[in-house]
């Protein structure tokens, strides 16, 4: 297939009427899902990936794809109107957002916020296109040694989201692997860690480890919270919304150079849409006019540099998750978890026999961007009420969702009680600062990492880590994990001299 | 349970739960070993320096809220004594949910305990109602007819009812 027949075919697959209700049927719930308070996109692509498992391949990609794609779209309306951050990618959002919502211009504010995030959406698509050539012949050039360092490296890189102490992050990266391996090993027949339980022989589902660690403890934190942002008052939406989309044509070299920088974080594997909003509002306030005065104040081009970094970022992240199968973060974890299980491998076919399913992603990243911004700002009233839902209404039903939803995977209770350890698990893991998103990963990663180990060990024995690639990546990781360390050493070691 | 003995508790069970991985890895063939071995072997050193620094980092409230930074960060009102209680409630009633689903099954349990749920938070009686009746819509014409899913019936359902 020629990439242009690639590029045809892509779309023709979105376009199909069934693919494209559910691409329809993700934009709407994860919109609305996104801005309700405390259910994050993990919640809300949890929650609908038993449904797309029933779904053929390009309508449950569709859907999964959809979901992931717009989640931090609707992030902004909270941050917006209530300085309450609606997800990791909005927080930068409130400096300039909310006094504008406090300046009677809350409407041209979500309006700036959802047009840049269409025009980053698309620009990250693009640069997603662009990227595919240069990608092809690389990956052909890596074997399994390498795949296996670049899934340790996707696994330590996204452990840095523990914070100061990424020991913490590697250990639970580790112990996702670990969970990987239970159930009958499919080579040699052998039980790991099933103790002899039935459910645990299959090895644990996706799904339900899913729900149980991410949406669970979210429910419980809104539980423990007893708070919502109910009381707080609708600031004015019904002007200022055409201002707010010119705004964003207005600042389009804005808009381009911030979306480059949401792709380069993107394209690096563990930094988030949490460091894409600060660098990009950090680039726009260092070059932009005025900006030191104004920024802060309740300045639109403060709206415009976040929310096309954040959306630009989901086409740079697709950048290694596809060619290498390394998920830059959690989301995509889930995401890539989903597309394995409908039939979908990221790696060499994706790029090369099934360069039209890549190409349905790239569509899909634009079609999706572009009608989400243009559903959120025609919606902007009933999804800005939906953020004030209180929590005692939503808890309890999401709850009875995530246990269905559970069930659904494999119909079986045992997926039920899996859901729940995980849900308590994962809140005691959260009280206590160790972060989840790097258990996912290994959940994920932790099989492919498994068969590309076997591989490099049977064709070069355990030399396969002195390989010159494979090598400069363990060092790469080496330094990389370990720089803080050297350098608060050799600080303490110059202070000492001097 | 305080919060320092909870946060030990958990380091220790890290510990515990690798030691067994890595004893249990190394009685397996080699090539079903490979992983676990390695894996483990390379996280109880891990958990331990992870450990050490965050007994070297000391203060409780302070190191939560950096830790947390990238995940969703533990805010000070869910670490009260409030919010625990609130949190126990929530554990015994999801406990409840997953026993009525067992026991009533899905399309009878589930609605009961959301509406259990509503009406013990002491909302309206209406939307109480309306709420578990569109549970029970969602997962009847939802699950059950619209992705086919047999939803079990329940233990007891089936004894006084019949399968």
């Amino acid at each position: 297939m020629s990439t242009w027949d690639a590029v045809w075919a892509g779309l023709i697959h979105i376009l199909e009427p069934s693919a494209f209700f559910y691409m329809m049927l993700g934009i709407v719930i994860s919109s609305t899902l996104v801005a309700l308070p405390g259910i994050g996109s993990k919640t809300a692509i949890a929650l609908l990936l038993p449904l797309a498992f029933t779904l053929d391949k390009f309508e449950a990609i569709c859907l999964i794809v959809s979901v992931w794609a717009v989640s931090n779209t609707a992030n902004s309306i909270t941050s917006i109107l209530f300085a309450v951050p609606g997800g990791s990618g909005s927080q930068a959002t409130i400096l300039d957002g909310y006094p504008m919502a406090r300046n009677g211009e809350a409407a041209r504010a979500l309006s700036a916020a959802f047009t840049s995030s269409a025009l980053g959406g698309i620009f990250g698509a693009m640069v997603l296109a662009i990227s595919l050539p240069v990608l092809k012949p690389l990956v052909i050039l890596l074997g399994p040694p390498e795949f296996f360092v670049l899934i340790l490296f996707g696994i330590a890189m996204v452990s840095t989201l523990s914070g100061k102490n990424k020991a913490k992050g590697l250990v639970i990266g580790i112990l996702g692997l670990l969970i990987s391996s239970v159930g009958i090993h499919l080579v040699s027949g052998i039980p790991r860690f099933t103790f002899g339980n039935l459910t645990l022989m299959d090895g644990l589902n996706l799904i339900p480890v899913t729900i149980g660690l991410f949406a669970i403890p979210e429910l419980i934190s809104l539980v423990a919270s007893g708070s919502s942002i109910s009381k707080m008052e609708l600031n004015n939406l019904d002007s200022g919304r055409r201002q707010g989309i010119r705004d964003s044509f207005t600042h389009w070299w804005l808009v381009i150079r911030s979306s480059l920088v949401g792709v380069w974080v993107g394209m690096i594997p563990g930094l988030g849409s949490s460091v894409a909003d600060w660098f990009a509002y950090g680039h726009a306030r260092a070059t932009e006019k005025g900006a030191e005065e104004s920024f802060g104040k309740g300045d639109v081009r403060g709206v415009i540099a976040v929310d096309s970094a954040t959306n630009a970022k989901e086409g740079g992240s697709l950048i290694p998750t596809l060619a290498f199968g390394i998920p830059g973060s959690s989301t995509l974890a889930l995401v890539f978890g989903g597309l394995l299980i409908v039939g979908v491998k990221p790696g060499k076919e994706i790029l090369t026999t099934q360069l039209d399913v890549t190409f349905s992603f790239i569509w899909l990243l634009i079609i999706a961007s572009v009608i989400t911004s243009l559903l959120c700002i025609i919606f902007i009233k009933p999804l800005a009420k939906a953020t004030q839902v209180r929590p005692t209404l939503l808890v309890p039903v999401i709850c009875a969702l995530s246990v269905v939803g559970a069930f659904a995977n494999s119909n079986n209770f045992g997926d039920i009680i899996v859901m729940a350890t995980f849900g308590v698990f994962g809140y005691w893991l959260r009280l206590h600062g160790w972060p989840r998103p790097p258990l996912l990963l290994g959940l994920v990663l932790g099989p492919e990492a498994e068969r590309h180990l076997w591989t490099s060990y049977q064709l070069y024995e355990w030399e396969f880590v002195l390989r010159p690639i494979t090598g400069s990546l363990l060092i790469l990781l080496i330094l990389i994990m370990g720089w803080p360390t050297l350098k608060k050493l050799f600080g303490k070691q110059k202070e000492a001299n001097v | 349970m305080s919060l320092t003995i909870s946060r030990t508790l958990l380091g220790l069970s890290f510990l515990a739960l690798f030691t067994y991985t890595l004893l249990s890895g190394l009685d397996m063939p080699f090539r079903a070993s490979m992983l676990p071995v390695l894996a483990s072997s390379l996280a109880l050193p891990l958990t331990l320096l992870a450990l050490y620094l965050e007994y070297k980092k000391g203060n409780e409230k302070k190191s939560q809220a950096e830790e947390s930074s990238g995940d969703l960060a533990v805010s000070e009102s869910e670490v009260s004594v409030d919010a625990f209680r609130r949190v126990r409630y929530f554990f015994l009633w999801f406990a409840c949910l997953i026993a009525s689903a067992h026991l009533l099954g899905f399309l009878i349990g589930l609605p009961l305990m959301v509406l259990i749920y509503l009406l013990a938070n002491r909302e309206p009686f209406k939307l109480s109602i309306f709420l578990s009746l569109m549970v029970l819509m969602i997962l009847y014409w939802g699950f059950q007819k619209g992705l086919v899913l047999p939803l079990p019936r329940g233990i007891l359902t089936t004894m006084l009812f019949g399968g």
